[in-house]
């Protein structure tokens, strides 16, 4: 068994084949036999941790994922597909869905973050620059100029659309 | 260079890896998000690049052993790659993609029309066509492509900060260079300018003009011999998917060929054969 310690403190007991898809874990425990101490998990506080334990209690007997190399293209990459499961997994609020992705950045779980980034994309797609402003919380901080050329620019992209 | 996250909640890793999964459309959305979003987009590609290139296109022996399987007869020295990062500041994936698309046939094209070449190929900077001399190309004025005589040079655009993304969609033009005369003198200067046609006004297959002491042959996009060369809507989509893993989405363009299938060839075949070339 490992057990962990999140910022605010609450312990989670796990077993190692569910702990060891966090590659942060499996480092800090060594691959070796079960931990006394536990490990501090300080990036991740407890609601985010129940969501990856979950997620990797679901995927514990998964085969392990061949290594991609960057710019493969996406269609071949095994993206562990996203299976009616995975869709639901991540459909949550979107706060909690970037501290996922941070987590699974953190803890070094891949599968996840592929995850939880391919729901932003999914999120992101087909909405103007206005709404992904506001998705993000985002100021523009373009000059008059600068708004004008992005004007043509949207247009551009419109026309490639259709 | 630090690059700093676009909107300070999610790392740069983490946006890194969203990207891979946008589509054109979104990314080109992502650019006009703010400054903040563009200048990272930017930094990223940028800071991103050599390792980026480094699986995007195959090593010379891969490119060779491509070629190959389209019967291209390659001179005996390596393939260099094209693109100078510093001039071109922002190339996308795409743009490379299709530069090396271009490169592939022109010389593919050169190899079947008897040409040998023996000597380097230049990729260095300089070779680039700069900024203000294509402003000139333009405006219709004659340009003085820097040429040796012992060099075969690739010319590629220079400006990208703005059309990167459009360019495909607007057309390309094609250059090719020739010291001397093809069939006795050194090695032709081949060009690719992955931009807009209509500071081109050809009215035929091809035309001949004189830059300073060199001979060129330039190729508008229409031109069949181009639509050879590039004829980005049958084989850009495959090409750019397979190398840069962006798939372009929103194109219309669901039937495009794989660039080293059999089908591809024969219809490279045919156009060649229906392309009436001058020498």
């Amino acid at each position: 068994m490992v057990t962990v310690v999140v910022s605010d403190g609450v312990t989670f007991t796990m077993e190692q084949d569910v702990a060891f898809q966090c590659g942060l874990i499996a480092d800090f425990a060594g691959g070796g036999g079960d931990q006394e101490e536990p490990i501090p998990i300080q990036a991740v506080n407890s609601t985010v941790m129940r969501k990856v334990i979950e997620y990797c209690e679901h995927h514990r007997n998964d085969p392990p994922q061949p290594e991609v190399p960057e710019g493969t293209p996406l269609e071949r990459k095994d993206r562990r597909g996203r299976d009616a499961w995975d869709k639901q997994f991540i459909q949550v609020e979107q706060e909690l869905l970037f501290e996922i992705i941070l987590a699974a950045n953190y803890l070094n779980i891949k599968p996840l973050l592929d995850l939880g980034c391919s729901q932003v994309a999914e999120m992101m797609k087909g909405k103007t620059p206005a709404e992904i402003q506001q998705m993000f919380n985002i100021v523009n901080g373009f000059t008059a100029d600068e708004e004008a050329q992005n004007g043509e620019g949207e247009e551009k992209a419109r026309n490639l659309n259709s | 260079m630090d690059i700093v996250s676009p909107d300070g909640k999610l790392a740069v890793d983490c946006w890194y890896e969203i990207l891979t999964h946008v589509d054109l459309p979104t990314y080109m959305t992502l650019r006009s998000l703010s400054k903040r979003f563009r200048d990272f987009l930017s930094e990223l590609l940028l800071n991103r690049y050599k390792r980026l290139l480094r699986n995007f296109f195959p090593n010379p022996d891969e490119f060779r052993e491509l070629l190959d399987k389209n019967e291209a007869v390659l001179a005996s020295y390596p393939l260099l790659y094209l693109v100078d990062f510093r001039i071109l500041r922002v190339p996308t994936r795409l743009h490379l993609a299709c530069n090396q698309f271009a490169y592939n046939n022109i010389i593919s094209f050169l190899q079947r029309a008897g040409y040998r070449g023996t000597h380097k190929i230049e990729k260095t900077g300089s070779t680039i066509i700069p900024t203000t001399t294509q402003n000139f190309w333009r405006n219709n004025h004659l340009i003085h492509v820097r040429s040796s005589q012992s060099k075969l040079v690739v010319l590629t655009s220079p400006r990208f900060s703005r059309s990167v993304d459009y360019f495909v969609a607007s057309g390309s033009g094609y250059v090719i260079a020739y010291p001397q005369d093809f069939s006795t003198g050194p090695d032709p200067v081949l060009g690719y300018l992955g931009e807009r046609t209509d500071a081109f006004s050809f009215e035929d297959k091809y035309h001949m003009r004189r830059f300073g002491d060199t001979k060129c042959l330039m190729l508008p996009f229409s031109n069949a011999f181009s639509q050879t060369v590039c004829s980005y809507k049958r084989f850009l989509p495959v090409w750019h998917e397979h190398y840069s893993g962006w798939p372009m989405k929103g194109f219309g363009l669901d039937n495009a060929l794989d660039p080293f299938s059999e089908e591809a060839f024969e219809e490279q075949q045919r156009m060649f054969r229906s392309t009436r070339i001058f020498f």
